[in-house]
C-alpha cells in the first residue's frame, strides 16, 4: 500500500463522503434560516479543524523537533555548545512564555495572585520577537523579491528587450501612458483637470489652478494642460477598470469551479458510494 | 446591563461585543454608544464592570436582575480579553469608524470565526416563539420586556438592511425611509435568491444532462506560461529533487485539485523525487489524497512501489513567511519531516537539498500571497527554478512574476489544469472524459447565466433611470 493512500477501508471512505454530505447540508440550511443545525455544523467544522491542527503541530513540530530531542538530551547545551540553547531551550522558554500569556484567554487568574500583569508582560517578549522577525522578513523580502526585480523587468521591457524597432517605442509609450494615467487618477480622482461639466471639486488640479490665478479668462495653455490631464486620467481610470474586470472574470471562474465541484460531489460522488446506496435501499425498504 | 442593538437583527448585545451574539454582524463601532433601547444609563464604573459579563443567552432574563456575588467563579468575574481596549480600537480603526461616529457596520452575517464561535443555545431554537418566516430568528422577543419596547424601530432597521441599500461604509442609514417603500420597489433580497436559485439549477442541470449532449460553449484554453511549465517539468532527469509547496487545503480543493493533479502526474511520469510540504494544517492530508489519485491514474505496473520511492512527505511547516528564509538557506533544517513517514535514507535525500538545492520548485497555491512569499523569501536565496500552479483568481496577481522571468511557468485555474491534461498525452478513462464534459457544460452554463443576469440587471437599471 502506498504511504500516500489514506489506508481506510472502502466503507470508511464512504462514511466520510456521507458525513461530509450531512455536515454540508447542515451548514447549507443557513440559507433558509439561522438554525441550531446550521450552528452545530459550523461548530463541528471549526472544532474538528482546530483539533486536527493541534494534533498536526504536536506530531510534526513540537514532539519531533522540540520535546523528543530535549527528553533525549536535556543537557544539550553542554554537549553541543551554544547551538543547543538556540535550537531547543530558547524556543522552549519563549513558547512557555507565550502559553502563559495565553492562559488569561481561558480564565482570568485570581486577582490576589497578581500574576495577570506579569504573564502579559512576559508574553510580550516572544510576541515582540515574532512581530519583529515577521516585519523584517516581509520588508526585506518585498525589496529583494518583488520591488527590485519587477522594476528591473519594467525597465528592461521599456529598454527594448521585449521587442525591437517600432514595437519597442510602442511598449515605452503605452507603459508611460497607462502608468501615468493610473497615477493621476489615484492622486486626483475623476476631477483631475475639471469635472464632466466643467466644475471642479475642491482639491483637484482645476480648483487649485483657479485659486492660484483664476481671474478673468483662463489662459490657453492652462486649458490645454487641464484637458490633457483629464484625458490622461480617463485613460488611467479605464485601465484600472480593465484590470479590475480581468480580476473579476478570473474570480468568477474560480468560484464557479468550486460550485461545480460541490454540485458534482452532491449529484455524483455521494450517490455512487456503496454506503449511500445501502442507506437508500434501507430507506426505501422502510418506506414500502 | 448596558446593551447595544444589532443593526441587522435587532438583538441586544453587550456594549463591548465585537460581534452580534445572534447573527454575527460586526458591531465594532458601537462601543461607547448609548443603548438605543434606553435600557441602561449606567455610570462608567458600572459599564466597566459590565464588560466582564457573559453574553446574555437568548432566553435569559436581564443580567442586572441577578444579585451580584463576590465569588470569582461567578459570571461577573469572567473577562473577555479579546474584547479589551486595544483590540477594540484596532477593529474600529479598521472599519474607519471612530467611537464618536458610532456608525454600525452593515457587514455580512458571518465574517470571520468570531461570528461562528458565538455561543448558541439549542433550547432557544426548540422553544422559539417567533414565526417561521422570521429569518433572523428573533426568539428573544417573548421574555425580554425591553426588547419589545422599540420593536418597531428594529423592524425598520431590519427591512432597511435586508434591502442591502448602497450605504457607504461608515455612513448612517437613512432612518427616514418608510417600511412600505422598499416593498413597493421590489422584493429586496428575494430577487437575489431567485437569481442564485436559477444559477444553481442551471449548473446542476448542465451537470446532470451535460454528458448526453456535445459540449456547449467554449472549452478550456491555455494561458501563456503553461507551455513553459510543461517544458520545465518535461526536461527533468529521473530522480531529480523537486520541492513541492502545497499551499491549499480542502476549502479550495474543488478547483485546485484540477490544477495540481496533472502536474503531479507529470512529475511522477518523469520519475522526479518529490519532497512535499505545506504551511497549511490541511495541506499534507490534501496532498496525500491528490498524490494517491495521481498515482492511480498512472498506467504502469507496480506503480505503488514506484510512487512510494518517489514521494517524501515533508509535513506541516508552521510560521508563515517568517519560516521561509530558512527553507531557502538550509532546506534540510527547515523541513518539518514527519519521522513516521520518512526513513533514514530519505533524510539523506532531503539533506542533499542543502548542497545543490532542488532541481525545480512547484508552488501549488490558492492564494497569491503564498506565491509572492515564495518569490520574496526563498527564490532570491536559492535562485532555483520555480513553477506555480494557482487558482484562477490568483493568475493576474502573479503573472508579473512570469513576465519578469522569476517564474519559469504558470498554470492557473481549472481551464489551465484541463489544458495541461491534454498536454500529458495519456489516455483518459471514460469516467474522466464524462466528468470533464459535464463540468465544462456546468461552467459554461454558469457563465452564460451570469452574463445574462448582468445584461438584464443593466437593462433594468437603465429602464428605472428613465422613469420619472
Amino acid at each position: 500500500m502506498s504511504p500516500f493512500s489514506n489506508g481506510l477501508p472502502g466503507i470508511m471512505e464512504d462514511a466520510g463522503l456521507v458525513l461530509g454530505l450531512v455536515v454540508s447540508l447542515m451548514i447549507g440550511s443557513y440559507v433558509v434560516r439561522d438554525s441550531f443545525l446550521a450552528r452545530l455544523g459550523q461548530y463541528i467544522l471549526v472544532g474538528a479543524g482546530l483539533g486536527y491542527t493541534a494534533v498536526l503541530v504536536w506530531r510534526n513540530v513540537l514532539w519531533p523537533r522540540l520535546f523528543a530531542p530535549l527528553l533525549a538530551d536535556p543537557m544539550s547545551w553542554q554537549s553541543a555548545g551554544e547551538t543547543g540553547i538556540w535550537n531547543l531551550w530558547l524556543p522552549f522558554v519563549l513558547g512557555v512564555l507565550m502559553w502563559g500569556g495565553g492562559l488569561e484567554l481561558l480564565r482570568r487568574p485570581p486577582e490576589r495572585l497578581g500574576g495577570r500583569r506579569l504573564l502579559r508582560l512576559l508574553a510580550a517578549v516572544p510576541a515582540a520577537i515574532l512581530g519583529g522577525v515577521v516585519m523584517g522578513v516581509a520588508v526585506s523580502g518585498a525589496v529583494q523579491g518583488t520591488l527590485w526585480p519587477q522594476l528591473d523587468a519594467a525597465v528592461a521591457a521599456a529598454d527594448g528587450q521585449a521587442g525591437a524597432g517600432q514595437a519597442r517605442w510602442l511598449v515605452r509609450f503605452l507603459t508611460l501612458l497607462i502608468t501615468g494615467g493610473v497615477l493621476i487618477h489615484l492622486q486626483f480622482g475623476p476631477n483631475a483637470g475639471g469635472g464632466e461639466n466643467g466644475s471642479s471639486a475642491p482639491g483637484s488640479l482645476a480648483s487649485e489652478g483657479a485659486e492660484a490665478g483664476g481671474e478673468g479668462r483662463p489662459r490657453l495653455y492652462r486649458v490645454l494642460f487641464l484637458t490633457l490631464l483629464r484625458v490622461w486620467e480617463g485613460i488611467g481610470r479605464r485601465a484600472l477598470w480593465l484590470a479590475a474586470g480581468i480580476v473579476f472574470a478570473r474570480l468568477v471562474a474560480a468560484r464557479f469551479a468550486l460550485v461545480v465541484s460541490r454540485l458534482d460531489y452532491f449529484l455524483f460522488e455521494v450517490p455512487r458510494s456503496d454506503l449511500w446506496q445501502l442507506i437508500w435501499a434501507a430507506l426505501r425498504g422502510a418506506g414500502s | 446591563m448596558a446593551t447595544s442593538d444589532c443593526p441587522h437583527c435587532g438583538y441586544g448585545n453587550p456594549v463591548a461585543a465585537q460581534f452580534c451574539v445572534q447573527c454575527g454582524t460586526i458591531l465594532g463601532g458601537q462601543k461607547g454608544q448609548p443603548a438605543p433601547s434606553g435600557e441602561s444609563a449606567d455610570g462608567p464604573d458600572a459599564g466597566a464592570g459590565e464588560q466582564g459579563a457573559d453574553p446574555p443567552q437568548p432566553d435569559e432574563e436581564g443580567a442586572e436582575q441577578q444579585p451580584p456575588t463576590g465569588s470569582s467563579d461567578t459570571d461577573d468575574s469572567r473577562d473577555w480579553p479579546h474584547l479589551d481596549s486595544e483590540e477594540d480600537e484596532s477593529v474600529e480603526d479598521a472599519h474607519g469608524e471612530g467611537r464618536g461616529l458610532g456608525a454600525p457596520a452593515a457587514g455580512p452575517l458571518l465574517r470571520g470565526p468570531g461570528g461562528l464561535l458565538e455561543p448558541a443555545d439549542p433550547l432557544s431554537y426548540i422553544t422559539s416563539t417567533s414565526g417561521a418566516d422570521d429569518r433572523t430568528g428573533d426568539h428573544t422577543a417573548g421574555p425580554s420586556a425591553e426588547l419589545s419596547a422599540d420593536e418597531e424601530e428594529r423592524r425598520h432597521l431590519r427591512r432597511l438592511f435586508s434591502e442591502e441599500l448602497p450605504t457607504a461604509v461608515g455612513a448612517l442609514p437613512d432612518m427616514s425611509a418608510t417600511v412600505g417603500e422598499p416593498l413597493q420597489n421590489g422584493e429586496g433580497l428575494q430577487r437575489r435568491y431567485w437569481l442564485e436559485l436559477i444559477l444553481l439549477l442551471s449548473m446542476a442541470g448542465a451537470l446532470l444532462w451535460g454528458t448526453q449532449s456535445p459540449r456547449g460553449g467554449a472549452g478550456p484554453h491555455a494561458l501563456p506560461g503553461l507551455e513553459r511549465a510543461h517544458r520545465q517539468i518535461d526536461s527533468l532527469q529521473p530522480n531529480s529533487r523537486v520541492l513541492v509547496n502545497w499551499a491549499y487545503d480542502p476549502a479550495t480543493a474543488g478547483e485546485m485539485d484540477f490544477v495540481a493533479r496533472p502536474l503531479i502526474e507529470h512529475l511522477l511520469q518523469r520519475q522526479a523525487k518529490l519532497i512535499v510540504f505545506s504551511q497549511l494544517p490541511g495541506g499534507p492530508a490534501t496532498a496525500r489524497r491528490v498524490i494517491a489519485r495521481a498515482e492511480a491514474s498512472l498506467q504502469r505496473p507496480s506503480r505503488t512501489q514506484i510512487t512510494a520511492n518517489l514521494v517524501i512527505e515533508g509535513g506541516f511547516l508552521p510560521g508563515g513567511g517568517a519560516s521561509l528564509p530558512l527553507l531557502g538557506a538550509a532546506p534540510a533544517r527547515a523541513l518539518p519531516v514527519d519521522p513516521s513517514w520518512v526513513d533514514l535514507r530519505e533524510r539523506f535525500r532531503i539533506a542533499e537539498l542543502g548542497d545543490s538545492g532542488p532541481a525545480l520548485t512547484l508552488v501549488i497555491a490558492a492564494r497569491a500571497e503564498d506565491v509572492r512569499r515564495w518569490m520574496e523569501q526563498v527564490q532570491p536565496l536559492n535562485g532555483g527554478t520555480v513553477v506555480a500552479a494557482t487558482s484562477a483568481v490568483v493568475d493576474p496577481s502573479v503573472r508579473p512574476y512570469l513576465h519578469s522571468g522569476q517564474l519559469a511557468g504558470l498554470v492557473s485555474g481549472w481551464d489551465g489544469g484541463s489544458a495541461y491534461v491534454r498536454r500529458l498525452e495519456r489516455t483518459r478513462s471514460v469516467a474522466e472524459q464524462v466528468r470533464s464534459l459535464r463540468q465544462i457544460n456546468g461552467l459554461n452554463w454558469g457563465v452564460g447565466i451570469l452574463i445574462a443576469a448582468v445584461l438584464l440587471g443593466n437593462l433594468a437599471g437603465l429602464t428605472e433611470r428613465r422613469r420619472p
